[in-house]
């Protein structure tokens, strides 16, 4: 973005969750937080946040995406500040970012669940009980408030550890193509919607996004995986070539990719849901290799631990947190599913 | 008046850039004529046509070719180097210190961008080898390239459907992703209509249509015009189709194409009716219905009303009268609004010649000129080879339009113009000149010149539908959205009364419903449809710029054309099933090969060396062709064996060839330095590679200055060497086997992963390796059985030589690419050497077959007073580090060595990751800090080499011309083009049919 006086236009991409009001009436709008990657701007509602990202940024779903990268990036805007959104573009100081097309942001498909495992996660603590507990209730048809309310708001930072948990839940619910899961949604979501005054604005807007499907890419990616897609789509793409951890990906390799590593598989819980994991990858077999690198049966292994990792490494605990509701929904949504439904045993 | 015409080699431009700056340079002051532009026939021939005399030239130069006075020819070389500077600093910016430049091949684009979505515009002859990084690295590919063969579009498409990936294309002009409009695109509003294109302008004008009947789009995926021929039997409409079917978004489909193949037509149509969704068809031919007819079906199917079709009438002199004589020419941008306007006129005018014919004998010829009716095509590929598509450039039409007014025998004009994203960013102007002009003469000549244009446009393309209509309007043209109407409208003017049709109606532009829904909730050519579109792409930086003004994120490649004359070859090597496998597993080879070091041991013991057998550097070589290093090298290796009393005695023998023999050191699976000279009492270290089972040896390291590898002859040396054979190499040989008895062998490649993390590159800097080497060997050295004045020499000599580890680096690198070698269909390169004459590669693919060039001289920093001239080619096998991936190729790891061979640290950071772009992988073990612990690029690829023109880094010494000079200097060089264009057609070759 130019230093100089002269005003740049910058063209966007826009998510259609925001789309409204960037083409809106023009409204003076506060701005919540100034990031390198990222400014959140406070659109009037609690829980209406539009976020200005650079092309680096995470690419939340209620954003407004440039093409360029943060390095080029000068927002000359302080938390506090006010900025005109509206008439298709956000008016920054130096620039006006104009939304030149709708983007697609990424979104949780809804797939079977065919395999009954959390197997490739993170060991999901106390948040991962309480997210348990509370979808258990909702797929049970008892009160979603009890465990929401438990959960909203609690934690630091702009988008609280319980939040980011009920996030999981959120997302877990949305990708699973079955009756009850989208009861239960519907449940939590409406919980939710009551308790957003409890969280910061842009937790709340997350949240509302999450309620339907909305996520950023990796995780709606991973989410849809481990709900219990087999499919092999774009997301569960080989590694192009053995350029791994190439000079533009946002971390370096990770040991994980070779063998098995500290935050990857040593994280898994045994080889039968190592199994359960190349199934739900849609590797053949994990047998007869005796050189995991370059094993194409690992393959599809490699990816999701990948994919985890690269959730995990959002936010300082966002991710981890994120998983950790995850976890706790796909063990409920199992131990419904296994459980005698009623009138089951008139055959 | 003087004509400057000059040709330039590797300045490859894209014809857009070129067209700007042909226009630059045109402009400048007293500049009268001129172009610049790649030396195709095509452009050859337009160049020539304005009284150029062009030299023999290659369709890969540049033609510069300026008139003026002298002062303008001047003005315009100027402009022409401002022009050029910018649109390379455009194209080369890299974004800091030491970045990586742009990637050269999409491929590389990819890995590096995580592109979802490949653009291709490069030259047709290119295009495939492009479209296959595309294929291979998992993302559909949209090739807008024309000129591509048949046979290679059917491969492709062969490759992409199993790996369930889309090709759009080739000659695909238009596509829209998501709302991303690529190529030739108009902005079209959002619905649920999904379009499959064998046709670009076709898609164009039926997505126009649509869009002012308020109707929107969910995507428009093009195919490539040929798609629906029988050579290619819609193998990318299947696939666009089933995808559109499984799209929520979309929720009918139109197939939009020039006259398709009747049998691929018919079984398409079956196929299509498995679907689920609505398939309507506007798919030209005799008897089928136009486009805006089709567009009528599709309406009243989704329940839409069709509007009037908005037209703009002629405002200089009112509704022409119609005239009863002269002939239709119909100028075109559009192929398939050529093909509509001649099936619409054909039926009542009968023949049309064109060069896009309805029937083969229609066909015009090379100069385009027919008495009667005309259709030209200026967008066909004949017409665009080296040149920017008439929706860019419209000069070739433009001047085509006057001549057609001073042609007596052109009754009507018809026109198109395209409008909408990646087209001329205002060409309505241009056209309406050229429009009012060609009017003008007509009328100077007492003919009223009626013109009719169709526009194929959108309100919202950036271009402005009815601004650029009413400006054609206002200079005497009528305007008509739809391209059927405007032909009638034409016809109507040649005094024909023709009637449109009330409607198309169901039986010709029919739509199935029923069958199977397939696949819900999966998701077809890797959510393509779904994501979120990120571009890289290769070729015509306009395209991208399009795409930029839509907010997509694109990666633009630094494409380049391949090195002459590889094209076919690349073709061959690059579809070879093998390949990408077989190169695989040489990487895996090379990083998983062990080094120990196991043995020191005379060279006819361990190399079974005979009396009278040197080993030399490089490729073979016989005496009466070595370099002077070697001579020397050769000389003082007689004189230690005790071949020869004096200098001259040694010349002469090694002359006559009299009892003795040359052979490379690499024949044997040993390595040497610079002259490489290895005879029989020569001590030679022993590497084990216990992986693959390979052994590999090197001499002692002698120091630095006058040595025998640098080809010194003296008797210092010939001491020195007589020193190391009965005293250093027995104290080595204690010192080594002891280790091993007590310890193991000494893991070579451990110190080489550990010496690049301290500073060392492993070629011309060894420091910390043989640092470590030392402290290996020195609690065995020391209790070694000798002399102890003998021992501390030994160790002093050791310790001294900043180069002691190099000997022992490069057979470790041997065993690594001694494991790559051999595998059928490898295109990595397992051996770089030279004899300080000719540079040689070698191949895992092609066996033992040396691949030859002349060998380049280093550039660099020389010692003392040494210059240029006193420096020899390129010598030694010490490029093994390089080849296996260390080295010149692991600069990033060692900023230090800049001081030895020049250049600066941000040149070692760039050279390190330009050579990732001319390799298969990367070392697992070999890693650069400075780099996030990347591994070192390893394993060239022949191919990758040809492709982009990135030869691999070589750092090296340099040796004194003179035989007994020694070294003078260290720098940089990089092998001949020739070894790889050599080796490449080797592997073409061996492909099996």
């Amino acid at each position: 973005m130019d230093d100089g006086l002269a005003l740049t236009v910058l063209p966007a991409a826009v998510s259609p969750l925001m789309a409204g009001e960037l083409a809106g009436a023009p409204l003076r709008c506060r701005v919540l937080a100034a990031f390198p990657t990222c400014l959140y701007l406070d659109l009037g509602a609690h829980e209406r946040v539009l976020a200005v990202l650079a092309s680096d940024a995470v690419a939340l779903p209620i954003g407004i995406r440039l093409t360029i990268p943060s390095t080029e990036v000068r927002w000359g805007l302080e938390p506090g500040a006010r900025v005109v959104v509206g008439e298709g573009r956000v008016s920054l100081p130096r620039a006006d970012v104009v939304g030149a097309r709708l983007l697609r942001p990424a979104r949780v498909r809804p797939v079977t669940r065919r395999i009954h495992s959390a197997a490739g996660l993170p060991e999901p603590g106390v948040l991962g009980d309480l997210t348990h507990d509370l979808t258990a209730a909702a797929l049970a048809g008892r009160s979603a408030d009890p465990g929401v309310r438990g959960l909203v708001g609690v934690g630091r930072g702009l988008t609280p550890s319980g939040d980011d948990a009920l996030c999981g839940v959120l997302l877990t619910l949305a990708a699973i193509d079955a009756p009850s899961s989208r009861e239960a949604l519907s449940a939590v979501r409406t919980a939710v919607r009551s308790v957003l005054p409890w969280t910061t604005s842009l937790s709340a807007a997350l949240l509302v996004a999450a309620g339907t499907g909305y996520a950023v890419p990796d995780v709606a990616r991973l989410v849809t995986i481990l709900a219990g897609g087999g499919t092999r789509g774009r997301d569960e793409r080989p590694e192009p070539a053995p350029h791994h951890g190439s000079e533009a990906s946002a971390r370096p390799v990770h040991p994980s990719r070779e063998l098995p590593g500290p935050s990857g598989l040593t994280e898994l819980t045994g080889l039968t849901e190592l199994t359960g994991l190349t199934e739900l990858t849609g590797s053949t077999e994990l047998t007869g290799s005796t050189e995991l690198t370059g094993s194409t049966e690992l393959t599809g292994l490699a990816e999701l631990t990948d994919l985890v990792d690269r959730v995990l490494a959002i936010g300082h605990t966002s991710g981890r947190d994120l998983l950790a509701g995850v976890s706790g929904a796909l063990r409920a949504v199992d131990a419904h599913q296994s459980a005698p439904q009623e009138g089951a045993h008139r055959g | 008046m003087a004509d400057h015409v000059e040709l330039r080699s590797g300045a490859y431009l894209d014809s857009v850039t070129l067209m700007q700056v042909s226009r630059t340079v045109a402009d400048a002051p007293g500049v009268e004529a001129a172009q610049v532009a790649m030396a195709t026939e095509l452009n050859l021939e337009v160049i020539r046509g304005m009284g150029f005399d062009v030299p023999v030239s290659a369709p890969n130069d540049l033609v510069v070719a300026i008139r003026g006075h002298e002062d303008g020819v001047a003005a315009g070389k100027v402009a022409l180097e401002a022009a050029l500077t910018q649109s390379r600093s455009a194209a080369s910016a890299s974004g800091g210190f030491g970045e990586a430049p742009a990637a050269r091949t999409l491929g590389g684009a990819i890995r590096r961008s995580g592109a979802d979505l490949a653009l291709v515009s490069v030259p047709g002859e290119y295009a495939v080898t492009e479209a296959l990084d595309a294929i291979r690295a998992g993302v559909s590919v949209m090739v807008f390239s024309d000129n591509v063969p048949v046979d290679d579009e059917v491969r492709l498409k062969e490759a992409a459907a199993d790996a369930d990936v889309l090709v759009m294309g080739p000659d695909c002009g238009t596509a829209v992703v998501g709302g991303v409009a690529l190529g030739f695109a108009n902005v079209v509003r959002p619905g649920g209509i999904g379009l499959v294109a064998a046709s670009g302008t076709g898609a164009q004008q039926v997505m126009c249509l649509l869009d002012a009947a308020g109707v929107g789009i969910s995507h428009c995926l093009g195919v490539g015009g040929r798609d629906l021929s029988t050579a290619v039997a819609a193998r990318s409409t299947k696939q666009a189709l089933a995808a559109l079917a499984a799209d929520p978004e979309t929720t009918s489909i139109v197939v939009v194409s020039k006259p398709p193949a009747a049998e691929v037509l018919a079984d398409l149509q079956t196929y299509a009716a498995g679907l689920g969704k609505p398939v309507h068809w506007a798919t030209l031919g005799a008897g089928r219905p136009d486009l805006t007819a089709a567009v009528e079906s599709v309406l009243s199917a989704v329940g839409a009303a069709a509007p009037e079709w908005p037209t703009w009438s002629a405002a200089a002199s009112g509704t022409p009268s119609p005239v009863q004589s002269g002939s239709l020419r119909g100028l075109f941008c559009g192929g398939t609004l050529a093909d509509e306007a001649m099936l619409v006129a054909g039926d009542v005018l009968g023949d049309i010649r064109s060069n896009i014919p309805l029937r083969p004998e229609l066909a015009l010829g090379p100069d385009l000129r027919a008495a009667g009716h005309v259709v030209i095509d200026f967008g066909d590929d004949t017409m665009t080879r080296g040149r920017a598509h008439p929706m860019i450039d419209p000069s070739l039409r433009l001047d085509r339009i006057a001549v057609e007014a001073a042609d007596p025998t052109c009754g009507v004009l018809l026109l198109d113009l395209v409008l909408g994203h990646g087209a001329h960013a205002d060409p309505a102007p241009e056209l309406a000149a050229a429009v009012g002009a060609a009017r003008e003469t007509a009328a100077s000549a007492g003919r009223d010149l009626p013109v009719v244009v169709s526009v194929t446009g959108t309100s919202s393309d950036p271009q402005g539908l009815e601004r650029s209509a009413q400006a054609l309007a206002d200079a005497g043209a009528d305007v008509l959205l739809s391209n059927a109407a405007a032909t009638r409208r034409a016809l109507h003017l040649l005094g024909h009364d023709v009637t449109t049709p009330s409607s198309a109606t169901g039986d010709t532009a029919y739509a199935l419903g029923g069958g199977t829904a397939s696949g819900a909730g999966s998701e077809p050519l890797r959510g393509l449809l779904t994501a979120d579109v990120t571009v890289a792409a290769a070729g015509v930086s306009l395209l991208s710029d399009a795409l930029r003004a839509q907010a997509v994120s694109v990666t633009d490649t630094a494409w380049q054309p391949p090195m002459a004359g590889t094209t076919a070859h690349l073709g061959r090597v690059v579809a070879d099933p093998r390949r990408d496998a077989a190169n695989a597993e040489a990487l895996r080879r090379m990083t998983a090969a062990g080094a120990d070091l196991v043995d020191v041991r005379p060279a006819h013991e361990a190399l079974g060396l005979e009396r009278g057998t040197f080993l030399h550097a490089g490729p073979p070589i016989t005496f009466d062709r070595a370099s002077g290093p070697l001579r020397g090298a050769l000389i003082g290796a007689m004189l230690l064996e005790g071949l020869a009393g004096t200098a001259e005695e040694a010349e002469t023998k090694l002359e006559a060839g009299d009892g003795v023999t040359l052979e490379p050191c690499h024949h044997r699976d040993a390595v040497g330095p610079m002259a490489g000279v290895i005879s029989p009492s020569m001590w030679v270290y022993e590497l084990r590679d216990e992986v693959h089972d390979n052994t590999s040896w090197c001499s002692l390291n002698e120091g630095l200055g006058k040595v025998l590898r640098y080809g010194a002859y003296g008797p210092e040396i010939i001491d020195r060497l007589r020193w190391m054979n009965t005293v250093l190499g027995p104290i080595l040989q204690q010192a080594v086997r002891a280790r091993v008895d007590q310890q193991g062998s000494i893991d070579v490649k451990a110190i080489i992963a550990q010496m690049l993390q301290m500073g060392d590159e492993g070629h011309n800097r060894n420091r910390a390796g043989s640092l470590m080497l030392l402290r290996e060997l020195l609690p065995t050295m020391i209790t070694a059985d000798a002399a102890s004045t003998d021992i501390a020499e030994a160790v002093r000599f050791s310790g001294a030589n900043e180069h002691f580890f190099l000997n022992l680096g490069m057979p470790a690198c041997k065993l690594s690419t001694l494991a790559a070698h051999g595998i059928p269909g490898s295109s990595v390169v397992t051996t770089m050497a030279r004899n300080g004459t000719d540079f040689g590669i070698r191949v895992s693919g092609t066996g033992d077959a040396w691949f030859t060039g002349p060998a380049n001289t280093p550039e660099g920093l020389f010692l003392g007073s040494y210059g240029p001239d006193d420096a020899n080619p390129d010598i030694g096998d010490s490029a093994i580090t390089e080849t296996a991936g260390i080295g010149g190729f692991a600069m990033a790891a060692a900023p230090a060595i800049v001081k030895f061979v020049g250049g600066d640290v941000p040149f070692a950071l760039r050279a390190t990751q330009t050579m990732y772009e001319i390799t298969v992988g990367e070392h697992t073990a070999y890693q650069v800090p400075i780099l996030e612990f990347r591994g070192t690029p390893t394993g060239i690829d022949v191919t990758a080499v040809a492709r982009t023109g990135i030869l691999p880094q070589i750092n090296t010494g340099m040796a004194g011309r003179v035989p007994g000079t020694g070294q003078v200097g260290a720098g940089l060089v990089t092998p001949p083009e020739r070894c790889f264009t050599q080796a490449l057609a080797a592997l073409a070759e061996a492909v099996p049919d």
